[in-house]
C-alpha cells in the first residue's frame, strides 16, 4: 500500500528532474520536447491535486492537466504583460512546486499508514 | 469463487474474473460447462478486439494509396481507398460487439482510441504539412511572442485574447523547439484523444450504466466533425470547458440521476401531462461528494481553469457562464457563486485588456447582439454556396448535425419514459444555444454551439439505444447503434474533410511562402488571390495582406479580354499600394485556386486565364516558382 501510493509522487519527481536536466544540461537532446511537454502538461497540476487525495484517478488526471495548463497560461500571460518574460524562471518555479508537493506527499504516506488502527 | 491470477478490469467496467482451473469447479459447475463458459468469455473479449485490430491494420496498409492531388470538391473521401471504409466498418463492428457482449472499460477504450486515430489521424499522416490556413497563422503568432515579448493589441483580434499563444510560446521555449509547426500537425489527433477523458467523466457523473457511458464517448468522437480541434485557442479552451463541467457534475452536482421510482419517489405516471409535471419537479437532492477541503480545492482549481479561458478565447467563457448558470438555476450545482465569478472575470478582461480592440470594432462585435435571425442566417446562408460537390458537403453537415439532434431528442424522450430526470444534461445541452444571441462569430456560431452541446447530445443519442442499465441488451439496440454509427462515420468523413482540397497544403506551397518570408522587407504587402494558403507563419507582424477575390470587382470576372485586363489591373493597383510596389509580392498557390474554384462564383476557366495573363504580363516578373505556387513582383518596382 505504501509503495503503490508513493509511486505517483516518485514518478512526478523523476519526470521533473529529467525535464530539468534536459532543459539545462542537454538542451539539444531529441527527447527534450517530449519530456518537457509531458512534465509541463501534467506534473505541476498532478503534484498539487494528489495532496488532496481525491482518490478518483481519472478525475485527478483531468484536473491535473487542466490545472497545469491553466496555471501556466495565466502565469506566462502575466509575465509577458508585466514585461518579466522569462520562460526558464517559470519552468524552474513549476519544477520546484512539483517536486515540493510530491515530496510532501511522499513524507505523508508513512504517517497516514501508521495512523490506521 | 477463486480469483484468477489474470488481472481484473476496473476502468468503468465490471470486475471480470477469469477463473483459473479450479475456480468454477469450486462452485459446483461441471467441467464441460466451465470450459464452455471460459471459451465464451474468451471469444466475447477477443473477437471484437480482433475486428478492431484488423481494421487498424487495413487502414495502415491503405494510407500510402491516398493521392491528395486527386481530390474533388467533396474532399478527402474522394481519394480514400475502399480499405479505409472497410477498416472503419470493422472497428465499428468491434465496438458494437464489445458493448453488446462484454462492456469492459479498457477494451472499449481501445476501440474508441482506434476510431479516433483513424478519423482524426489520417490527415496528419497523409498530408505533408498541417492543414488549414488558420493553423499557420497561429504558428506565426506563437513565433511572434517567442521573438517579441510584448502584446501589441493593434495588430488584430488575436492579440486581445493572446493567452493561448503566449502559453504556447512559453512551452516552445522550454521545450527547445523553434517552431510549433510539428505539434500543430498532430494537434487534432492529440486534442481529440484528450477530449475523451473529460467527456467520460461528465457522463459517468450522471450515468452508472457503462454501456451508456461508452456509447456516449463513442458517439461524441464520431460526430465531432466541426474541426475546431486544430492548433488553436478554441481547442485548448474547449478541453478546459469539458474538464470544468466534469468537475462541477462529479463533485458539485446536487441532484440524483437515477429513475424516480428507484430513488423512492412516486412511480412514473401513465398520464402524459402528469409525467411532464413530474419531469419538471427536481430530482431528489444528494449531498455533494468529497471532503470540504477537496471541494474548496476543486472549486479553486475550476476558477483558475476558467480564468485561463478568459484571456484566451472570446466565446468559451460565455459557454461556461451559460452552463454554470443553467446548473445553478435548476439547483443541480452547489457552486452558486460561480456564474458571478465567471462574469466578473470576463468583464474585467474586456474592460481592462481588450478595450482597444472593442472600441475600434464595437459595431462588428456588439452589432449583432440579440439579432438571432441575423446570426443564424449568416451562419447557415453564408455557407450554402459553391460548387455542386461542395453543396453535397454542406447538406451532409446539416444531415449529420440534425440527425444527431433528432437521435438526442428521441433518446431524451425514451429516458423520460423510463422515469429518468436528466435535467442537468438537458440544460447543458440547451445552454450553448443562448450564445446565438451574442453574435454570428464570423458565421461560425452554429458550429461552436454544436460543439459545446455535443457531449450532451451524444449522451441522449446513446440513451436511445441504452436507456437504462441492464445485464444484457437486445440485439436490436446493439445492431441499431452499429448501423447508426456506420452512417455517422460516413457523414463525419464528408462533413469534416469536405473542404480538404482547399485546406491541405503541399510542401511546395509552404516553400513559396517561406521564400517570401525570407526576402521580403519589413512592412511588405502580400497580395494573393484568396486567404486560403499557408500564410503569416513567420514575421506575423511585419506583413500586410490584400486578397484580390475580396475586391469589389472580382465577382464580375469572366473569360472576356476586357474583364481579364481589368483583373490584372486590379492586382497591379493593389501591389502599388505599398511603396510604389517596391515592397509588394503577389503569391499564388494551388490551394488559393482550389478555394476559388470551390467557393467562388468565378468560373474555373476564367481563373486559369487570369493566372496565364499574370504570368505572361510584362508588368510582372516571376521571382520564385515551383509546381504548386509562384511569386511575382512588379517589373517596374525598384528594389526596396
Amino acid at each position: 500500500m505504501i509503495r503503490r501510493r508513493a509511486l505517483g509522487p516518485i514518478g512526478i519527481i523523476v519526470v521533473a528532474v529529467a525535464a530539468t536536466l534536459l532543459v539545462f544540461a542537454a538542451p539539444g537532446s531529441t527527447a527534450r520536447p517530449y519530456v518537457v511537454l509531458v512534465f509541463a502538461l501534467v506534473c505541476p497540476g498532478m503534484a498539487v491535486v494528489r495532496l488532496f487525495r481525491i482518490d478518483e484517478p481519472l478525475l485527478e488526471l483531468a484536473v491535473a492537466i487542466a490545472l497545469s495548463i491553466g496555471v501556466e497560461l495565466l502565469l506566462s500571460t502575466a509575465m509577458l504583460y508585466l514585461g518579466l518574460w522569462s520562460p526558464e524562471t517559470l519552468f524552474v518555479a513549476l519544477v520546484c512546486v512539483a517536486i515540493g508537493c510530491a515530496a510532501v506527499e511522499v513524507t505523508r504516506v508513512p504517517q497516514q499508514t501508521e495512523a490506521r488502527p | 469463487m477463486a480469483r484468477s491470477r489474470r488481472q481484473t478490469f476496473r476502468l468503468g467496467g465490471p470486475r471480470i474474473v477469469l477463473p483459473g482451473g479450479d475456480g468454477l469447479a469450486a462452485v459446483g459447475v461441471g467441467p464441460q460447462a466451465a470450459g464452455a463458459a471460459r471459451l465464451r468469455d474468451l471469444l466475447t473479449l477477443s473477437v471484437p478486439l480482433a475486428l478492431t485490430a484488423s481494421g487498424l491494420v487495413l487502414w495502415m496498409l491503405a494510407l500510402p494509396e491516398v493521392d491528395l492531388r486527386g481530390m474533388t470538391d467533396i474532399g478527402l473521401v474522394s481519394v480514400l481507398p475502399l480499405q479505409v471504409f472497410v477498416a472503419l466498418g470493422l472497428v465499428t463492428a468491434g465496438f458494437a460487439a464489445s458493448l453488446h457482449f462484454r462492456p469492459v472499460g479498457p477494451v472499449l477504450l481501445i476501440h474508441v482510441l482506434v476510431i479516433v486515430l483513424i478519423l482524426f489521424g489520417t490527415t496528419s499522416i497523409v498530408e505533408p504539412t498541417p492543414h488549414m490556413s488558420a493553423t499557420w497563422r497561429h504558428v506565426g503568432i506563437v513565433d511572434y511572442f517567442g521573438r517579441i515579448h510584448h502584446v501589441d493589441a493593434r495588430i488584430d483580434a488575436y492579440f486581445n485574447w493572446p493567452g493561448f499563444f503566449i502559453f504556447s510560446a512559453f512551452l516552445a521555449d522550454v521545450a527547445g523547439v523553434k517552431s510549433t509547426i510539428d505539434f500543430a500537425r498532430w494537434a487534432p489527433l492529440l486534442y481529440d484523444i484528450a477530449f475523451l477523458l473529460p467527456v467520460f467523466l461528465i457522463v459517468r457523473a450522471v450515468a452508472a450504466d457503462r454501456r451508456l457511458v461508452w456509447a456516449t464517448v463513442w458517439l461524441f468522437s464520431i460526430t465531432n466533425w466541426v474541426a475546431q480541434d486544430y492548433f488553436s485557442p478554441q481547442a485548448t479552451t474547449y478541453l478546459l470547458y469539458l474538464v470544468v463541467l466534469g468537475v462541477l457534475l462529479s463533485r458539485f452536482g446536487t441532484r440524483a440521476s437515477a429513475p424516480v421510482a428507484a430513488t423512492g419517489g412516486a412511480a412514473p405516471e401513465k398520464n402524459v401531462s402528469a409525467r411532464v409535471r413530474a419531469a419538471l419537479r427536481l430530482p431528489p437532492a444528494v449531498a455533494p461528494r468529497g471532503t470540504p477541503a477537496q471541494r474548496v480545492f476543486l472549486m479553486f482549481a475550476s476558477i483558475v481553469v476558467i480564468g485561463a479561458t478568459v484571456p484566451s478565447h472570446q466565446l468559451t467563457p460565455f459557454a461556461i457562464l451559460a452552463a454554470a448558470t443553467g446548473l445553478v438555476a435548476i439547483r443541480s450545482c452547489s457552486a452558486r457563486g460561480l456564474p458571478l465569478v465567471v462574469l466578473v472575470m470576463v468583464a474585467a478582461w474586456t474592460i481592462f485588456m481588450a478595450v482597444e480592440f472593442l472600441s475600434g470594432h464595437f459595431a462588428s462585435v456588439a452589432g449583432s447582439v440579440g439579432k438571432v435571425d441575423q446570426n443564424v442566417s449568416s451562419s447557415l446562408g453564408g455557407r450554402i454556396h459553391g460548387s455542386y460537390d461542395h453543396l453535397i458537403v454542406v447538406v451532409t453537415r446539416v444531415a449529420v448535425t440534425g440527425g444527431l439532434w433528432l437521435l438526442g431528442i428521441a433518446g431524451l424522450v425514451r429516458r423520460f419514459r423510463r422515469g429518468y430526470r436528466d435535467l442537468s444534461f438537458a440544460v447543458l445541452g440547451f445552454a450553448p444555444f443562448l450564445l446565438i444571441g451574442l453574435q454570428s462569430y464570423g458565421g461560425e456560431i452554429l458550429l461552436r454551439i454544436f460543439l459545446f452541446a455535443l457531449p450532451f447530445m451524444a449522451f441522449f443519442a446513446a440513451a436511445l439505444f441504452f436507456a437504462s442499465p441492464r445485464p444484457t441488451v437486445s440485439w436490436r439496440a446493439s445492431l441499431g447503434l452499429a448501423v447508426v454509427s456506420a452512417l455517422l462515420v460516413l457523414g463525419f468523413l464528408v462533413s469534416r474533410y469536405g473542404n480538404e482540397r482547399t485546406d491541405y497544403f503541399t510542401k511546395d506551397e509552404v516553400a513559396a511562402v517561406a521564400y517570401v518570408n525570407r526576402v521580403a522587407p519589413d512592412g511588405a504587402l502580400m497580395v494573393s488571390l484568396s486567404r486560403d494558403y499557408p500564410r503569416k507563419f513567420e514575421r506575423y507582424e511585419q506583413f500586410r495582406s490584400v486578397f484580390v477575390s475580396e475586391l469589389p470587382s472580382w465577382s464580375s470576372l469572366d473569360g472576356s479580354g476586357a474583364r481579364l485586363r481589368a483583373a490584372v489591373g486590379n492586382v497591379r493597383r493593389a501591389m502599388l499600394q505599398n511603396r510604389d510596389g517596391r515592397g509588394s509580392y503577389l503569391v499564388v498557390t494551388r490551394s488559393q485556386i482550389a478555394y476559388l474554384e470551390t467557393f467562388s462564383d468565378v468560373q474555373p476557366r476564367a481563373l486559369k486565364l487570369l493566372i496565364r495573363r499574370l504570368q505572361r504580363s510584362p508588368q510582372f516578373r516571376t521571382v520564385y516558382e515551383n509546381r504548386d505556387a509562384f511569386v511575382m513582383r512588379l517589373r517596374t518596382a525598384r528594389p526596396a
